[in-house]
């Protein structure tokens, strides 16, 4: 080979192998890691009901996206969704990563804070590249600092988490059993005739019992992250 | 004489690719747009917002880390969408379009009178065109038409204090002071969200 073939040759490979690796390094750069989770929640007639939330990780600088077309959030479903990121970043050190929210929701708009722990518990899965375990479910709001608040309409929700086919719900502190209002009636006489006395009594309820779902309460993301990856 | 034909041949191949590959044009444009908004003070503010389109399956990315919305924003951003692509004939189920406030600040940015605004920046972002900055639009979207806002007193003092030179408004909208305002800005009267849009698409 001429001097001038090999230098040709050397060129030719140097562009070839350089064109190869600038397009691998930009595919690897849209690598991304998604997470499906089950949110439970409450209709309007306070039914229990699923929503889908697809959580997609991606290198980028630490930006939070919805999709605006979805079911549309309110501004304190947002500051949620803001706390909940920004609890699960408190435990994340790896590379900035942008987040995505996709809500597949059985209502038009998402409102309040109850989704929060699964918003917070679904970054850190996406940010980890880590998927949801089957069959565990959460319900919880989350504070910045990473513990989980309480929410309201558990037994519904368990309700619809059991029909679904979950077996774990996850509640904040103090919530696997519910106060559940009833009346209990007395038969009495009076002169002989009968009567019934009643008094509204209002009990504890368990919600494992109520519903034949498991409940384990968590206080904060770090125990319901530690249920919920596999 | 063949040999080094052929090896010529495949080189001038390669550095096609090469130099193909680094100039072809990036998958994404972007658009900035101004809107103006009311503080909880009552005061204007004008705003802007960058629109960044991207191959993808229709999705409408909503920035937020920093500023929040209420959902009459969000739904008037998704119908802009919408009104976006009726207007261009286009079809925007395979880009995905990113929003996001650029300002230091984060802003709780409600209501729905940034429609027009919203539109302009998409289709310029889709159009890969620049908007007129010496301009600014603040309608809510109606249709085909642009519909009143309120606030918009404090919308034009703050687009004059911005530098702004036409303020495009509702043809049915009431400004309290527009013969104060007339002196220092142009308020341009427009019936029709096409008509609001290209006037912020020409120079």
């Amino acid at each position: 080979m001429k001097p001038a073939q090999k230098k040709a040759l050397a060129l030719f490979a140097v562009l070839a192998s350089l064109t190869i690796v600038l397009s691998f390094a930009d595919s690897s750069k849209a690598e991304p890691s998604i997470v499906h989770l089950s949110v439970p929640a409450v209709d309007s007639y306070g039914r229990g009901a699923l929503a889908g939330l697809t959580i997609k990780a991606q290198p980028g600088n630490g930006s939070v996206f919805i999709d605006a077309k979805g079911p549309l959030l309110d501004e304190n479903a947002l500051a949620s969704l803001n706390r909940a990121v920004g609890a699960a970043l408190a435990h994340y050190a790896g590379e900035p990563m942008d987040l995505y929210y996709f809500i597949d929701a059985p209502v038009a708009a998402v409102e309040g804070g109850s989704a929060g722990a699964a918003f917070s518990v679904g970054a850190l899965l996406a940010l980890n590249g880590l998927q949801a375990r089957e069959g565990v479910i959460i319900t919880g709001t989350v504070e910045s600092n990473g513990s989980i608040g309480s929410v309201g309409s558990i037994l519904p929700k368990a309700i619809a988490a059991k029909a679904a086919g979950y077996d774990l719900l996850l509640v904040p502190a103090g919530e696997s059993v519910v106060e559940s209002s009833a009346l209990d009636c007395v038969e009495k006489k009076f002169e002989g005739a009968p009567y019934r006395e009643c008094v509204t009594v209002t009990k504890l309820v368990s919600i494992a019992n109520e519903t034949g779902i498991i409940v384990m309460e968590v206080s904060t993301i770090d125990e319901a992250f530690e249920l919920m990856w596999q | 004489m063949k040999k080094r034909f052929i090896l010529f041949a495949v080189l001038a191949c390669s550095l096609f690719f090469f130099v193909g590959y680094l100039s072809a044009p990036s998958p994404y444009s972007s658009a900035l747009v101004d809107a103006v908004a009311v503080k909880h003070d009552g005061g204007g503010v004008v705003t802007t917002i960058r629109f960044i389109v991207k191959p993808g399956t229709g999705k409408l990315l909503l920035d937020v880390s920093e500023s929040l919305y209420d959902a009459d924003t969000e739904l008037s951003l998704a119908r802009a969408r919408d009104a976006a692509e009726e207007l261009m004939g286009v079809s925007l189920d395979n880009r995905d379009i990113y929003f996001s406030i650029e300002e230091d600040e984060p802003l709780i940015v409600s209501g729905a009178s940034g429609g027009a605004a919203f539109v302009a920046g998409i289709t310029a972002a889709v159009l890969g065109a620049e908007l007129n900055q010496a301009g600014i639009v603040s309608a809510q979207v109606n249709g085909s038409l642009i519909a009143p806002v309120g606030g918009i007193d404090e919308k034009i003092v703050a687009a004059i204090q911005e530098g702004k030179e036409f303020f495009i408004i509702a043809e049915n909208q009431t400004v309290k002071y527009e013969g104060a305002h007339s002196q220092s800005i142009l308020i341009v009267r427009v019936r029709s969200l096409d008509e609001a849009v290209r006037l912020l698409l020409s120079q």
